[in-house]
This record gives structure tokens, sequence and C-alpha cells, in this order.
């Protein structure tokens, strides 16, 4: 809690670099992206930084492109509750986080599955909560695209009601629960973790996506990172939290946030362009190029031109393509950016899609957060390093002392040893709330 | 690629000696209840039993019931950076779970432990139909897990410079698996495992003449019959196992491990080595033990009965490298189909 003598205090969370295209798997330093080192590595250094949490994203369905695997990117990984449990046993304090999404899972399972992990790791268990009704990813499901697109919170509101009930049900006594969308009949209980439920996060950002956040989610994964926008987000979301009647301090709101560091403030912005150039291949400004347009555009010179037809309706990437609305207004914003600079189609999506949202010497990158979460809209970042297993070093040995010594970040994790302790989140609402379980 | 071991050296197949422990197992009356919860309690008794020679972990409720307790799927993935040697075979309920999800945890489990994972399926509730409806649900799921886990061939991932491709997407197939319960369109998200397909263990019941003949033991039967790579016989429902395992070899049972509760004491030791000896004569590939109570601590995993077992003269598997468990139970190795018909061609051409 912040207060006049102590200011507002940073979390800081690791997120293992994965099958996005800022994932740089080109460079020689570049490891296993399935291996356990590799995911070892960078959560023991999250930890050695006292990070709050560890963060792994959720395979549904490989992407595609053209009809066919996208292989431009990283693909493949493990999955993401095995991977966690591994990690528990060579880490001590920081939190496991796993993204899971609540179509395509039984909720009793995750019930027992998020209990184990709260169990395994001492209570450091925590449930990224994701949304999908697309018929892309239900192929790979028992019951397909089943789900409307206006239901999906409606879902995932019931299966963690579910999940919530079978944490706090007598174990061994006969359960049920009944809804629209899960119906759960003579369930074995399951017993809940030391922290009786995981800790909630939540990532969507649509207005059902918030209004869900408000009710159940401690940790909101935002993507607006930028001041405008993040108190645009904090005040909507400290609006919609008193309906709940919780309060800002309820909820963590953390973006994600790309970075590269120097010596000098020119040294980490050529850093960033060195980064930004290996992430963007040619190749890649072609496929983000056809997947923002909708056309085939084989042939094309990456270093020329923008195309100047209209995004057509086909969805050329699966799995990773925004709505046609939204093409056609990306599109037309590269464009207007190519012509006030006299830009090619890669330099526009490299500066699109490469941008760096923290850049500078660790001083000035420690005082950048260290504003930001002062001024109440964000309460710290999720880092998105682009180098798997090495990309959080630099940033936890040099950037993390910085913020140490304005004081607001933590110098040792505190004495509650759960994930909920280190984000200083009293009251998580599946457990303090009287939730209808119907 | 891996530093373990593809197969076992020439010789005759070890006799593998395993221990069956249930997470929601009952515990002795004089220890805390949630002992069974606490990850250094499980860490103990793995790294005793891996120590004291057991093969492998098998963590299991028994054939008739599961406890509450922890997942075994995840147990057995805390457990496997630790660990070095002894293989970890987690059972799964199947019936509801998404055998997409159920996959790639399996998968998963083999890469943290470097081949050294296994599943044991039990057909679970799957709707209205009783143990046939089970039964069919289990088969599906298990058949679409096998095209998941064979869905990416080993060289896969290319990481090429010059084209900016991370795989070749040639290696990475769709399964498009369409089973009258479900379909999945794949490929798996995770990599080919070490072991590529992870061994499949079933277990049946030893029964009573009467049981062996009712139409589910039958079907239970066949059940193990065609989808196992190893089948476990359970021993311990206090039915003779000899008419079972008969009935499992005459039908063509490949593999099997006979489950028993460990004997008590040196003379019941020494009459059980006597009888391990006759069920290796027969083809046995070894025994797994389950106790009744789950060990208070790994000072009671008792370690005295692997040694007696090599003492009579039963093949140890061989100390120092770490088998995959596919090597270990005598399965081949697992041949990817999209990689075998690959190879054909390129010999075709040769010709």
């Amino acid at each position: 809690m912040s207060n006049a003598h102590t200011p507002r205090q940073v979390h800081l969370v690791g997120y293992f670099p994965g099958v996005n295209h800022s994932t740089v798997w080109s460079d020689p330093a570049s490891g296993s992206q399935i291996e356990f080192d590799s995911f070892a590595h960078l959560a023991r250094t999250a930890e050695r930084g006292l990070f709050d949490y560890v963060f792994l994203a959720e395979g549904l369905r490989l992407r595609e492109h053209k009809g066919e695997i996208h292989d431009l990117d990283v693909v493949g990984r493990p999955a993401a509750l095995p991977l966690l449990a591994a990690l528990s046993t060579v880490t001590e304090r920081i939190g496991l986080v796993a993204t899971v999404n609540s179509t395509f899972n039984d909720p009793a399972d995750l019930a027992r599955q998020f209990a184990t992990l709260d169990h395994l790791s001492a209570g450091r268990a925590g449930w990224n909560v994701v949304t999908s009704s697309e018929e892309f990813f239900g192929a790979n499901f028992r019951r397909g695209g089943y789900l409307d697109r206006d239901d999906r919170y409606d879902r995932a509101s019931e299966v963690l009601r579910a999940a919530s009930a079978l944490w706090r049900a007598r174990p061994g006594a006969e359960f049920a629960f009944g809804g629209a969308h899960v119906r759960l009949d003579r369930v074995p209980g399951v017993v809940p973790g030391p922290q009786g439920a995981p800790v909630i996060v939540q990532a969507g950002d649509s207005a059902d996506g918030r209004e869900f956040a408000a009710e159940y989610a401690e940790v909101v994964f935002s993507p607006h990172s930028e001041p405008g926008p993040a108190a645009a987000l904090a005040t909507d979301l400290t609006a919609r939290l008193a309906r709940f009647g919780r309060g800002r301090e309820d909820l963590r709101i953390l973006p994600s946030a790309t970075f590269a560091l120097g010596d000098t403030q020119a040294e980490a912005e050529e850093n960033a362009r060195e980064i930004a150039r290996a992430q963007v291949s040619p190749q890649t400004a072609i496929g983000t190029a056809e997947r923002i347009w909708g056309l085939d555009l084989t042939g094309v010179d990456p270093d020329g031109p923008l195309p100047t037809a209209e995004p057509a309706e086909d969805e050329l990437r699966r799995g990773q393509a925004p709505h046609l609305g939204e093409r056609r207004k990306i599109a037309a914003a590269w464009r207007g950016q190519a012509e006030a600079e006299g830009l090619s189609l890669r330099e526009v999506i490299t500066r699109a899609i490469s941008s760096f949202t923290l850049v500078g010497t660790p001083t000035a990158v420690a005082e950048r957060i260290a504003a930001d979460v002062a001024s109440g809209r964000i309460d710290g970042y999720v880092l998105v390093p682009h180098l798997q297993p090495h990309g959080l070093d630099d940033f936890v040995d040099r950037v993390v002392p910085e913020l140490q010594e304005r004081g607001v970040f933590r110098t040792e994790y505190p004495e509650g040893r759960t994930l909920r302790d280190v984000l200083d989140l009293p009251r998580p609402p599946l457990l303090t709330r009287n939730i209808d379980t119907r | 690629m891996t530093a373990l071991t593809e197969s076992l050296p020439a010789g005759p197949a070890p006799f593998t000696v395993g221990l069956v422990l249930d997470p929601g197992g009952v515990l002795p009356a004089d220890t805390p209840p949630a002992l069974r919860y606490d990850r250094a309690y499980w860490e103990g008794l793995v790294h005793a039993a891996e120590a004291g020679g057991f093969d492998q972990l098998v963590l299991a409720g028994s054939s008739t019931s599961i406890g509450p307790g922890l997942d075994p799927v995840l147990l057995a993935s805390a457990l496997a950076p630790g660990t070095g040697r002894i293989a970890l075979v987690p059972e799964i309920v199947t019936g509801v779970l998404e055998p997409f999800h159920l996959a790639a945890a399996v998968q998963t489990l083999d890469h943290l432990s470097r081949g050294r994972a296994g599943w044991l399926v039990r057909p679970g509730p799957a709707g209205a139909g009783g143990v046939l409806e089970d039964l069919a649900d289990a088969g599906e799921t298990i058949a679409a897990a096998r095209l998941l886990f064979e869905s990416w061939e080993e060289d896969a991932e290319i990481r090429d410079l010059d084209t900016g491709r991370y795989i070749d997407r040639d290696r990475v197939h769709p399964i498009r698996y369409r089973g009258s319960r479900f379909s999945i369109h794949g490929p798996s998200y995770v990599p080919r495992s070490p072991q590529g397909s992870p061994p499949l263990l079933v277990r049946v019941p030893a029964l009573s003449e009467a049981e062996a003949a009712s139409r589910s033991g039958r079907a239970e039967r066949t059940f193990a019959l065609e989808y196992a790579d190893t089948i476990i016989l359970d021993a311990t429902t206090g039915n003779n196992p000899d008419q079972t395992l008969r009935a499992l070899r005459t039908a063509g049972a490949a593999r099997v491990l006979i489950e028993v509760a460990p004997p008590a004491g040196a003379e019941a030791s020494a009459a059980f080595a006597e009888r391990a000896v006759a069920w290796h004569r027969l083809g046995v590939a070894g025994v797994l033990l389950r106790h009744a109570t789950l060990p208070r601590g790994p000072e009671e995993v008792d370690t005295h009965l692997p040694t007696e077992l090599w003492a009579q003269g039963l093949p140890a598997s061989v100390g120092g490298t770490a088998p995959r468990l596919r090597a270990l139970l005598g399965v081949e190795p697992a041949r990817n189909p999209f990689s075998e018909a690959r190879l054909a061609k390129v010999g075709g051409r040769d010709e």
C-alpha cells in the first residue's frame, strides 16, 4: 500500500519468449524452445530479480499462413502446467502462472490441475484465464467451435465459479454444479492448495473481458503501456471494480513491455534497431503484410513500397489475424507513415510490430518504470524478452538494482510465501465474495 | 541427439521392478493427511526408489478407486527434473479430458524426463453408456494421442537463416483424426519428444473364472490387448494372476507386468522371488509393487526386494545408463510413419 512515505511499489513479471515474431531464434545466443533447462534459466533469473511471477502462454493450434503451418516464427512449445510443475522444483519464491483457456477444458479437471500446481509450488500458482470461440481452435477439441463469440465470458465465468466451488467443497463430498454452460455431477472434490484458489489473471481487452476482470481478476495483463491508453484503462477498470465492491488497490494492472538496454541512450536505440531487424526478416515483413492485407504478396520486394490495394476479406493467417475492420485501419496507418517518411514495406512493418516499450540506459528505464507506476495508471510490467533463455539477464542485473535504489522495488521477497502475498493482494474475489454456484 | 541410450545392449530383456504409489492413497493413521500434498514427501520417495534400484514409478490409484490427491501427470512432471534414471508413469483417467491437451502433457513429461515417460490409461466415465462407452472413448483418445505424438518428425526444427524458416513445415503434419466421438485436426503444438510415442500401459485385474467370462471382463481384456504397449496385470485383487496371465499370453499379449502387494518379511520375500523367477520364465517383463498404504517417508520405501530378485538371477536393467522407458520395457523404438515414408522414397530413388 502506498502512502506519503513509501512510493507505490513496482511489480515485475517475466514472460517466456515463445511463438511470436518478437522471439529472435536466429541469434547464436538463442537456445532451445522446448528443453527444460531453457525455461529453468529464465525462471531462476526472474527469481534472482525478485519478480512476482513467470508467465507462460498456451498452445491451441499451430498458426497457419496461406493454408500451411506458419514457419517463420518459433513453432512448438511445452504444455504449460506440466512445465510449471517442473519449474516449481527449481525455484522457491517466484509465482508460476499458466495461461489456460476456459472454452476448451473440463472445469473439474482444471480445478484439480491448478490445485495441484498450488500444492507443488507451496502456494505460487496463478491462472491466466483466456477465452476463445474460434472454429479454427475448436477443430482440435471434442466439441469443436461450439461456443458463440458473445458467450465466451459467460462460459469463463461459470468455469471459474465451478472451479471455485470445487476448491471450497468438502473433500470427498459429492458435488454438483449446474449452469447454462457448465454442468458437473458427482465430481469428487479437490483439496485446494495453500492459496485456496490460484491468483486469477485476465488478459482480454474487450468490454466483456474488462467486466470479467473487474469481477474475478487480481491481475490484468494489459496491452496498453502508453500513458493515454493506460490511464483510460485504469479509469475504466476502477469504475467497473466499484460495482463489485472492489477498489483499484485490489487489482494489479501490468502491461506487456519489450525492452532494449544500452550504456547510453544512443547505444540502447541502436540495440533496439538491431533486435528489430532480427525480429522482422524480409520473409516476416512479407508474411506480416499478407496477414494484414489478406493478399498473396509472393514476389513483392520487402524493401519496396507498400501494396496499393485495400485489405481483402480473406484471412491468410489463421490463429493470429485481426478482424477485417482492424486490418483496414492498420493498412491505412502504415500507408500514411510510409508516405510521410518515405519508408519501405519492411521499415514500416518493423516500426509497427517491433517498436520497444522501454529503450534506454538502465537508469533511464528504471526512472520510466518508477514514474509509470507512481502515476497509478499501472503497477509494473510484464517483461517480454526477445531471447530464450538469456533474455532477462541484463534487465535483472542492471535495471532491478536501479529500481531498488529508488525505493520502488523490493530488496527481498516478503515474509508471506504465496504468490498472492508477493503481489500484495489480500482480498481475492474468488475466496472473499459469496459466489453463486447455483 | 541425446545422452540417453536408444536401446539396451543385446542380452536378455531386463526383469523390471517398479513401485506403484497412489497420490490419493491412504496414509498411515499417525501421519498428517496433508503429507500427500507435500512435494518434498514425493521427492523423498522417488529418490529412495531410484537409489534402491526401482526401474519405474507408477503414480496411480488402485484399480477400483481414485482418491483426492495430486494430479498424477503434474506430480510426475515435478519429479522429472530431479531424477535421472527411474521411469515415470502417471495414470490418466479418460472420459472428459481433451485428447489434444492430454497428448501435449504426456509429450511434455517425456521432454522433462528425457525419455522416461509412460502413460497408464484408465477408461473413465465418458457418458451414459457404461463400460463399453468408456472403453470406446478411451480407445479413441489413445488413437488420437498417438497420432499427435507422431505429428512432428524429429528433424522438423531447422532454423534456416537464408529462407527465414524456423521449421520445415513439410515435417510437421496435421493428423486429421476423425472418430465417432470427436475429431482432431492437429498437429500437436509440442515438438516430437525423446521417445516419440511414450509407451502406453493399461491395467487389467486378475479375475476369477466367472469374472473373466463376463462381458465387461472380456471387453476390458480386449481393450488392453488392442491398445497397450505393456499390460499391467493387477494381482492385488486377491485372485491368482496365473490364469489371467495365461489368457493374456494366449491372446498374444507381448509384455506383461504383474502388480502385487509386496511380500512382508524375509521368508515371504524369498517365496516371492521364486514366483518371480517362474513368471520371468513365462515371459513376464517385471513386477510392480503396491503397498496398501503410502509409506511414511523414504525410509519406508522397501528397496530390499529388487536386490533379492536380482540375487535370484533375474536380469537387472543395466546400471549406469538411463534407458528410455520403451527400451526398458522391451518396446521397439517408435517409428515415425512420415519419416519412414520419406526414407523409403529416398531409397527408391537410389535404386
